[in-house]
Protein backbone atom coordinates (compact mmCIF):
# COMPACT_ATOMS: atom_id res chain seq x y z
CA UNK A 1 0.00 0.00 0.00
CA UNK A 2 1.04 3.29 -0.80
CA UNK A 3 2.22 6.14 1.76
CA UNK A 4 -0.39 8.23 1.27
CA UNK A 5 -3.33 5.75 1.05
CA UNK A 6 -1.72 4.49 4.81
CA UNK A 7 -1.63 8.27 6.32
CA UNK A 8 -4.95 8.98 4.94
CA UNK A 9 -7.12 6.09 6.30
CA UNK A 10 -5.18 6.57 9.63
CA UNK A 11 -6.22 10.65 9.77
CA UNK A 12 -9.55 9.44 8.65
CA UNK A 13 -10.49 6.95 11.07
CA UNK A 14 -9.09 9.00 13.71
CA UNK A 15 -11.34 12.28 12.82
CA UNK A 16 -14.42 10.77 12.18
CA UNK A 17 -14.13 8.22 15.46
CA UNK A 18 -14.07 5.29 13.27
CA UNK A 19 -13.00 2.15 14.89
CA UNK A 20 -9.49 1.32 13.90
CA UNK A 21 -9.92 -2.01 12.85
CA UNK A 22 -11.42 -0.31 9.62
CA UNK A 23 -8.16 1.67 8.73
CA UNK A 24 -6.59 -0.63 6.19
CA UNK A 25 -9.82 -1.59 4.55
CA UNK A 26 -10.38 2.24 4.06
CA UNK A 27 -6.75 2.26 3.02
CA UNK A 28 -7.05 -0.47 0.25
CA UNK A 29 -10.08 1.55 -0.97
CA UNK A 30 -7.90 4.23 -1.86
CA UNK A 31 -5.89 2.27 -3.69
CA UNK A 32 -8.29 1.08 -5.61
CA UNK A 33 -8.89 4.70 -6.76
CA UNK A 34 -6.66 6.65 -9.13
CA UNK A 35 -4.56 8.68 -7.27
CA UNK A 36 -3.14 12.35 -9.47
CA UNK A 37 -0.74 15.26 -8.83
CA UNK A 38 -3.30 18.36 -9.18
CA UNK A 39 -1.36 21.83 -9.71
CA UNK A 40 -2.48 24.75 -7.74
CA UNK A 41 -5.55 26.36 -9.10
CA UNK A 42 -6.73 23.70 -11.01
CA UNK A 43 -10.37 23.24 -10.76
CA UNK A 44 -11.55 19.36 -9.54
CA UNK A 45 -15.10 19.96 -10.01
CA UNK A 46 -17.16 22.47 -11.78
CA UNK A 47 -20.81 23.67 -9.94
CA UNK A 48 -23.24 22.97 -11.99
CA UNK A 49 -21.16 19.57 -13.64
CA UNK A 50 -22.22 16.10 -13.41
CA UNK A 51 -21.08 13.84 -11.11
CA UNK A 52 -18.93 10.73 -12.26
CA UNK A 53 -16.53 10.14 -9.09
CA UNK A 54 -15.75 11.32 -5.07
CA UNK A 55 -12.41 12.63 -4.18
CA UNK A 56 -10.19 11.90 -1.51
CA UNK A 57 -7.49 14.62 -0.60
CA UNK A 58 -4.37 13.03 0.12
CA UNK A 59 -2.08 16.33 0.66
CA UNK A 60 -2.66 19.73 0.02
CA UNK A 61 -5.63 22.01 0.73
CA UNK A 62 -8.47 22.61 -1.56
CA UNK A 63 -11.07 25.53 -2.06
CA UNK A 64 -14.88 25.47 -2.48
CA UNK A 65 -16.37 28.20 -4.26
CA UNK A 66 -20.04 29.35 -5.38
CA UNK A 67 -21.71 31.58 -7.60
CA UNK A 68 -24.38 33.87 -5.59
CA UNK A 69 -27.59 35.35 -6.83
CA UNK A 70 -25.96 37.67 -9.10
CA UNK A 71 -23.83 34.87 -10.93
CA UNK A 72 -20.18 36.15 -9.06
CA UNK A 73 -18.16 33.13 -7.26
CA UNK A 74 -18.09 33.59 -3.64
CA UNK A 75 -15.23 31.88 -1.92
CA UNK A 76 -17.08 29.55 0.88
CA UNK A 77 -14.43 26.95 2.30
CA UNK A 78 -10.98 25.30 2.37
CA UNK A 79 -10.48 21.60 3.40
CA UNK A 80 -7.26 20.71 4.52
CA UNK A 81 -6.01 16.77 3.54
CA UNK A 82 -6.75 14.27 4.43
CA UNK A 83 -10.32 15.39 3.28
CA UNK A 84 -13.32 13.67 1.68
CA UNK A 85 -15.32 15.42 -0.75
CA UNK A 86 -17.99 15.00 -3.49
CA UNK A 87 -20.07 11.93 -2.06
CA UNK A 88 -23.47 14.06 -1.66
CA UNK A 89 -23.67 14.40 -5.58
CA UNK A 90 -23.46 10.60 -6.12
CA UNK A 91 -25.43 9.75 -2.85
CA UNK A 92 -27.81 12.09 -4.21
CA UNK A 93 -27.17 11.52 -7.85
CA UNK A 94 -27.29 14.99 -8.70
CA UNK A 95 -25.45 18.01 -10.04
CA UNK A 96 -21.90 19.39 -8.23
CA UNK A 97 -23.65 22.54 -6.37
CA UNK A 98 -19.82 24.09 -5.84
CA UNK A 99 -17.07 24.29 -7.65
CA UNK A 100 -13.55 22.87 -6.38
CA UNK A 101 -10.35 23.85 -6.46
CA UNK A 102 -6.86 22.81 -5.91
CA UNK A 103 -5.26 25.85 -3.68
CA UNK A 104 -2.05 23.94 -3.46
CA UNK A 105 -0.70 21.38 -5.37
CA UNK A 106 -2.49 18.26 -4.29
CA UNK A 107 -2.67 14.70 -4.23
CA UNK A 108 -6.14 13.83 -5.09
CA UNK A 109 -7.64 10.03 -5.29
CA UNK A 110 -10.38 9.98 -7.74
CA UNK A 111 -13.21 7.11 -6.51
CA UNK A 112 -15.39 6.80 -10.00
CA UNK A 113 -19.31 6.07 -9.69
CA UNK A 114 -19.00 2.95 -10.74
CA UNK A 115 -16.52 1.90 -7.66
CA UNK A 116 -18.74 3.91 -5.48
CA UNK A 117 -21.79 2.47 -6.17
CA UNK A 118 -19.37 -1.18 -5.86
CA UNK A 119 -18.56 0.29 -2.55
CA UNK A 120 -22.03 0.84 -1.22
CA UNK A 121 -23.69 -2.10 -1.89
CA UNK A 122 -19.99 -4.50 -1.20
CA UNK A 123 -20.50 -6.56 1.97
CA UNK A 124 -17.12 -7.30 2.90
CA UNK A 125 -14.66 -5.28 5.24
CA UNK A 126 -13.92 -3.12 2.18
CA UNK A 127 -17.47 -1.73 2.04
CA UNK A 128 -18.16 -1.43 5.50
CA UNK A 129 -15.30 1.02 6.28
CA UNK A 130 -15.98 2.95 3.23
CA UNK A 131 -19.75 3.28 3.93
CA UNK A 132 -18.62 4.51 7.07
CA UNK A 133 -16.63 7.08 6.25
CA UNK A 134 -19.55 8.61 4.32
CA UNK A 135 -22.20 8.18 6.79
CA UNK A 136 -20.11 10.23 9.26
CA UNK A 137 -18.78 12.81 6.84
CA UNK A 138 -22.97 13.44 6.50
CA UNK A 139 -23.29 13.29 10.31
CA UNK A 140 -20.78 16.10 10.47
CA UNK A 141 -22.21 17.99 7.72
CA UNK A 142 -25.78 17.79 9.72
CA UNK A 143 -24.10 19.16 12.91
CA UNK A 144 -22.16 21.57 11.58
CA UNK A 145 -25.42 22.63 10.24
CA UNK A 146 -27.09 22.75 13.13
CA UNK A 147 -24.89 24.60 14.93
CA UNK A 148 -24.46 27.27 12.33
CA UNK A 149 -28.54 27.30 12.37
CA UNK A 150 -28.16 28.25 15.97
CA UNK A 151 -25.55 30.65 15.25
CA UNK A 152 -27.66 32.95 13.41
CA UNK A 153 -30.88 32.37 15.80
CA UNK A 154 -28.33 34.07 18.23
CA UNK A 155 -28.57 37.38 16.12
CA UNK A 156 -32.49 37.61 16.40
CA UNK A 157 -32.54 41.47 15.83
CA UNK A 158 -30.71 40.84 12.70
CA UNK A 159 -32.50 41.93 9.79
CA UNK A 160 -29.25 42.86 7.18
CA UNK A 161 -28.26 39.35 6.57
CA UNK A 162 -24.86 38.38 4.30
CA UNK A 163 -26.18 35.95 1.63
CA UNK A 164 -22.53 34.66 2.09
CA UNK A 165 -24.12 33.18 5.42
CA UNK A 166 -26.75 31.42 4.01
CA UNK A 167 -24.55 30.38 0.92
CA UNK A 168 -22.04 28.80 3.85
CA UNK A 169 -24.74 27.50 5.55
CA UNK A 170 -26.47 25.59 2.74
CA UNK A 171 -22.87 24.96 1.43
CA UNK A 172 -22.55 22.79 4.62
CA UNK A 173 -25.37 21.12 4.43
CA UNK A 174 -25.51 19.99 0.92
CA UNK A 175 -22.10 19.60 0.37
CA UNK A 176 -20.44 19.90 -2.46
CA UNK B 1 -50.91 6.18 14.33
CA UNK B 2 -49.50 5.25 10.82
CA UNK B 3 -46.92 2.53 9.61
CA UNK B 4 -48.17 -0.48 11.46
CA UNK B 5 -45.69 -2.02 10.28
CA UNK B 6 -42.12 -1.77 12.30
CA UNK B 7 -39.71 0.29 10.27
CA UNK B 8 -40.18 -0.59 6.73
CA UNK B 9 -37.67 1.34 4.87
CA UNK B 10 -35.09 -0.29 7.12
CA UNK B 11 -36.13 -3.84 7.17
CA UNK B 12 -36.99 -4.23 3.58
CA UNK B 13 -33.80 -6.04 2.42
CA UNK B 14 -33.57 -7.63 5.52
CA UNK B 15 -34.51 -11.29 6.11
CA UNK B 16 -37.21 -11.42 8.89
CA UNK B 17 -34.30 -13.66 10.74
CA UNK B 18 -32.55 -10.58 10.63
CA UNK B 19 -35.83 -8.31 11.31
CA UNK B 20 -36.10 -10.30 14.32
CA UNK B 21 -32.87 -10.39 15.75
CA UNK B 22 -32.77 -7.27 15.69
CA UNK B 23 -36.26 -6.75 17.57
CA UNK B 24 -35.03 -8.80 20.26
CA UNK B 25 -31.63 -6.90 20.57
CA UNK B 26 -33.68 -3.05 21.34
CA UNK B 27 -35.65 -1.87 23.91
CA UNK B 28 -39.46 -0.77 23.04
CA UNK B 29 -40.64 2.63 24.07
CA UNK B 30 -43.79 4.87 23.55
CA UNK B 31 -43.71 8.78 23.49
CA UNK B 32 -46.30 11.13 23.94
CA UNK B 33 -46.97 13.64 21.72
CA UNK B 34 -44.39 16.77 22.95
CA UNK B 35 -42.22 13.94 25.38
CA UNK B 36 -38.44 15.21 24.99
CA UNK B 37 -36.59 11.88 23.68
CA UNK B 38 -32.86 13.59 23.39
CA UNK B 39 -31.44 16.48 24.42
CA UNK B 40 -29.03 18.39 23.06
CA UNK B 41 -25.39 18.24 25.05
CA UNK B 42 -26.59 14.88 26.24
CA UNK B 43 -23.74 12.00 25.79
CA UNK B 44 -25.34 9.52 23.01
CA UNK B 45 -25.32 6.38 23.87
CA UNK B 46 -28.44 4.63 22.38
CA UNK B 47 -29.33 5.03 18.64
CA UNK B 48 -33.13 4.93 18.01
CA UNK B 49 -35.13 3.40 15.43
CA UNK B 50 -38.54 5.05 15.16
CA UNK B 51 -41.05 2.50 14.53
CA UNK B 52 -44.40 4.75 14.83
CA UNK B 53 -44.70 8.20 14.62
CA UNK B 54 -42.48 11.83 13.85
CA UNK B 55 -40.35 12.99 15.86
CA UNK B 56 -38.85 16.61 15.15
CA UNK B 57 -34.85 17.90 15.73
CA UNK B 58 -34.47 21.46 17.13
CA UNK B 59 -31.78 23.67 18.03
CA UNK B 60 -31.84 26.28 21.15
CA UNK B 61 -30.94 29.78 21.64
CA UNK B 62 -32.21 31.07 24.34
CA UNK B 63 -35.43 30.37 24.75
CA UNK B 64 -35.48 30.34 21.06
CA UNK B 65 -36.31 26.41 19.46
CA UNK B 66 -35.88 25.98 15.54
CA UNK B 67 -36.39 22.77 13.76
CA UNK B 68 -33.60 21.92 11.88
CA UNK B 69 -35.14 18.32 10.69
CA UNK B 70 -37.69 15.46 10.96
CA UNK B 71 -37.67 11.93 11.57
CA UNK B 72 -39.90 9.60 9.72
CA UNK B 73 -40.81 5.88 10.96
CA UNK B 74 -37.83 3.45 9.92
CA UNK B 75 -35.84 6.22 9.97
CA UNK B 76 -32.69 6.20 12.83
CA UNK B 77 -31.30 9.04 15.31
CA UNK B 78 -28.35 9.03 17.29
CA UNK B 79 -26.45 7.03 14.43
CA UNK B 80 -23.41 8.77 16.23
CA UNK B 81 -23.88 5.59 18.71
CA UNK B 82 -22.60 3.31 16.01
CA UNK B 83 -19.17 5.22 16.19
CA UNK B 84 -16.35 5.09 18.67
CA UNK B 85 -16.22 8.63 21.53
CA UNK B 86 -20.06 9.24 19.99
CA UNK B 87 -19.86 12.98 21.73
CA UNK B 88 -23.01 14.10 22.49
CA UNK B 89 -26.11 14.86 20.71
CA UNK B 90 -26.13 18.12 18.82
CA UNK B 91 -29.89 18.39 18.76
CA UNK B 92 -32.93 18.27 21.12
CA UNK B 93 -35.51 15.08 19.76
CA UNK B 94 -39.16 15.74 20.48
CA UNK B 95 -41.95 13.60 19.56
CA UNK B 96 -44.15 15.61 17.03
CA UNK B 97 -46.70 12.62 17.14
CA UNK B 98 -47.56 9.97 19.22
CA UNK B 99 -44.63 7.81 18.79
CA UNK B 100 -43.04 4.26 19.34
CA UNK B 101 -39.23 3.59 18.95
CA UNK B 102 -36.76 0.91 19.64
CA UNK B 103 -33.80 2.01 21.50
CA UNK B 104 -30.39 0.26 20.88
CA UNK B 105 -27.42 0.03 23.05
CA UNK B 106 -23.96 -0.30 22.70
CA UNK B 107 -24.34 -3.95 23.26
CA UNK B 108 -27.20 -4.39 20.72
CA UNK B 109 -25.13 -2.41 18.24
CA UNK B 110 -22.24 -4.41 18.63
CA UNK B 111 -23.84 -7.43 18.06
CA UNK B 112 -25.34 -5.65 14.79
CA UNK B 113 -22.36 -4.44 13.56
CA UNK B 114 -20.64 -7.80 13.03
CA UNK B 115 -23.86 -9.39 11.51
CA UNK B 116 -24.85 -9.58 7.64
CA UNK B 117 -27.33 -6.87 8.04
CA UNK B 118 -24.85 -4.48 8.49
CA UNK B 119 -24.37 -2.86 4.73
CA UNK B 120 -28.38 -2.73 4.52
CA UNK B 121 -28.41 -1.04 7.70
CA UNK B 122 -25.84 1.41 6.97
CA UNK B 123 -27.44 2.25 3.11
CA UNK B 124 -30.47 3.10 4.96
CA UNK B 125 -28.50 5.28 6.91
CA UNK B 126 -27.11 7.25 4.00
CA UNK B 127 -30.68 7.53 2.87
CA UNK B 128 -31.92 9.15 5.75
CA UNK B 129 -29.15 11.61 6.29
CA UNK B 130 -29.87 12.28 2.60
CA UNK B 131 -33.10 13.02 3.44
CA UNK B 132 -32.37 15.20 6.13
CA UNK B 133 -29.53 17.35 4.67
CA UNK B 134 -31.69 17.68 1.39
CA UNK B 135 -35.06 18.81 3.54
CA UNK B 136 -32.88 21.58 5.97
CA UNK B 137 -30.83 22.60 3.26
CA UNK B 138 -34.20 23.41 1.55
CA UNK B 139 -35.51 25.37 4.74
CA UNK B 140 -32.40 27.10 4.60
CA UNK B 141 -32.90 28.10 0.80
CA UNK B 142 -36.35 29.11 0.93
CA UNK B 143 -35.97 31.36 4.24
CA UNK B 144 -32.91 32.77 2.46
CA UNK B 145 -35.40 33.52 -0.87
CA UNK B 146 -38.20 35.15 2.03
CA UNK B 147 -35.40 37.74 3.36
CA UNK B 148 -34.36 38.61 0.04
CA UNK B 149 -38.12 39.17 -1.55
CA UNK B 150 -38.75 40.92 2.26
CA UNK B 151 -35.16 43.82 1.05
CA UNK B 152 -36.59 43.87 -1.92
CA UNK B 153 -39.89 45.08 -1.34
CA UNK B 154 -37.96 47.37 1.73
CA UNK B 155 -36.18 49.14 -1.44
CA UNK B 156 -39.22 49.42 -3.29
CA UNK B 157 -40.74 51.50 -0.38
CA UNK B 158 -43.37 48.81 0.70
CA UNK B 159 -42.47 47.60 3.60
CA UNK B 160 -41.67 50.02 7.26
CA UNK B 161 -38.23 50.40 8.15
CA UNK B 162 -35.90 47.35 9.11
CA UNK B 163 -36.56 48.15 13.05
CA UNK B 164 -40.10 46.86 12.34
CA UNK B 165 -39.57 44.22 9.75
CA UNK B 166 -38.98 40.44 10.57
CA UNK B 167 -35.55 39.72 11.48
CA UNK B 168 -34.12 37.08 9.56
CA UNK B 169 -33.31 35.16 12.67
CA UNK B 170 -37.65 34.89 13.03
CA UNK B 171 -38.30 34.35 9.32
CA UNK B 172 -35.82 31.54 9.49
CA UNK B 173 -37.54 29.59 12.63
CA UNK B 174 -40.80 30.14 10.54
CA UNK B 175 -39.64 28.76 7.25
CA UNK B 176 -38.06 25.80 9.12
CA UNK B 177 -41.16 25.10 11.23
CA UNK B 178 -43.28 25.68 8.17
CA UNK B 179 -41.20 23.13 6.16
CA UNK B 180 -40.55 20.60 8.53
CA UNK B 181 -42.92 20.73 11.24
CA UNK B 182 -45.82 20.05 9.01
CA UNK B 183 -46.99 17.22 7.35
CA UNK B 184 -44.71 15.38 5.10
Amino acid sequence: MSIPSIIASKVLIERHNLDPRHAEPLALVFERCIVQQVPSERVICDEGGSAAELFILLTGRVGVRKKDYQGVSKDLAEMKAPAVFGHMALVGKSLRTATCYARTDCQIAWLGHKLFDTLMDEPGDQGKAFRWLVISSMLMQHGKGAREIQHLLGHAQRVDIEELEIAKLSATLHGW
Amino acid sequence: MASPTPSPRLFQNLSPAQVERIQALGRRIGFIKGRVVFTEGQPVTEALLLTEGRLAMTVSEGDERCIVGDVWPGELVGERAFFDGAGVHQVTVTAAANSRALFLDRAAIAAIEDSAAMASIQQHMVRTLLRRLQGTDLAVRKAWQEVRAAEAKALAGDLPPAEERVPLAISVRNIFNKILGGAK
